[in-house]
């Protein structure tokens, strides 16, 4: 009986609890992102991400993946390409290049949009030196609101994805991945694992946007962001 | 007795503390995928997949459309040369999401100056 009290009381504590990331600090998400609480923007253009990796087909096996899951956590996301076409027909690609010196004013006023979201993809290579062969990344997101200049919201993910274990385990997410992603052939199943895993974690830590039942309501949530952030 | 409620009571606690919260949009299954290919510059799949979803969401109750995808429709269309049928997405888009009109009009623009 007191066994059971015991499992009980555990799992009230321990079910679905966020696990403390090393290095990183426990902070709310009204704390941290204290500024897109404020700004609370709808509109996001995604500005075309940078790849500075040897995988050129990250870049939108990234993308169909991650823009889904911003759009359910309830933002309105500027079609794509179509809204990469505009920038170069207004002329702005050399501008948006190396993410320096956006147009943001232009963004607003022509685009309508209240932020830009930069993706930056740092590194990701295959790393033999290990016991298991894997996959590194690490990708930056950056959301900066076209009307303050502000950085709204950041996030920066590394992650080593171990492709002996994807070959070899993990058999469901495997399954899940190849029905989602069936017809992306060319990309491995490695890389498609590791963009799922870093974009989910991000998406998880953005407030909840203007369309979402949880807008200005998730300030008290829990994330874990870096010190210096 | 007592311990059959207290199992019970562990099993909905681990139900309902996991349990994923009800999404905002439906998306198929075979979404991303279609989107993938269209972001490589190939909508086939993409046009069919949105009027799939189009058409399914006329039978859920109080389901929607996520913003941009009326306009997404209505950019494929416009590619193709169906100017007038491009209009009507983008009227739908506009009607749900005014805040979309300014990229729908830069857009249309964007078209006619080509």
């Amino acid at each position: 009986m007191k066994l059971v009290k015991l499992l009980f009381l555990g799992l009230l504590i321990t079910s679905c609890a966020s696990v403390n990331r090393e290095g990183h600090i426990k902070v709310t998400k009204g704390n941290v992102y204290e500024a897109c609480y404020r700004e609370n923007p709808k509109t996001i253009l995604v500005v075309p991400p940078i790849n500075h990796t040897k995988m050129t087909r990250a870049t939108n096996a990234l993308l169909a993946d991650l823009i889904p899951r911003i759009q359910q956590k309830g933002y309105n996301v500027l079609p794509l390409p179509a809204s990469w076409k505009a920038i170069e027909a207004q002329g702005l690609s050399s501008m948006t290049m190396n993410h320096e010196n956006l147009p943001l004013r232009e963004f607003y006023e022509a685009f309508g949009a209240d932020v830009v979201l930069l993706i930056d993809i740092h590194e990701a290579a295959k790393d033999f030196t290990s016991e298991q062969e894997g996959v590194w990344a690490a990708v930056s997101y950056n959301l900066v609101s076209t009307e303050s200049e502000q950085n709204l919201w950041f996030q920066s993910k590394s992650i080593f994805v171990s492709t002996t274990i994807l070959t070899e385990g993990d058999t469901l997410g495997d399954a899940i991945i190849s029905s989602i992603f069936s017809s992306i052939s060319t990309a491995s199943t490695s890389q498609l694992k590791l963009i799922q895993k870093i974009n989910k974690e991000t998406v998880q830590d953005l407030p909840a946007g203007f369309y979402s039942p949880k807008n200005g309501i998730d300030d008290t949530e829990i994330v874990y962001v870096l010190p210096e952030y | 007795m007592k311990n059959r409620i207290l199992i019970l009571g562990m099993a909905l606690t681990l139900l309902y503390s996991c349990s994923s919260t009800k999404k905002l949009y439906s998306f198929p299954s075979d979404y991303e995928s279609a989107y993938y290919k269209h972001l490589k510059g190939n909508s086939d799949s993409y046009a069919r997949v949105l009027q799939e979803m189009f058409r399914d969401i006329r039978n859920q109750e109080n389901a929607k459309i996520p913003p941009g995808l009326y306009a997404e429709y209505g950019f494929i269309l416009l590619a193709q040369g169906h100017k007038n049928r491009a209009q009507i997405y983008f009227d739908k888009e506009i009607q749900e999401y005014p805040e979309n009109s300014y990229f729908i009009h830069l857009k249309l623009q964007q078209h006619e100056a080509r």
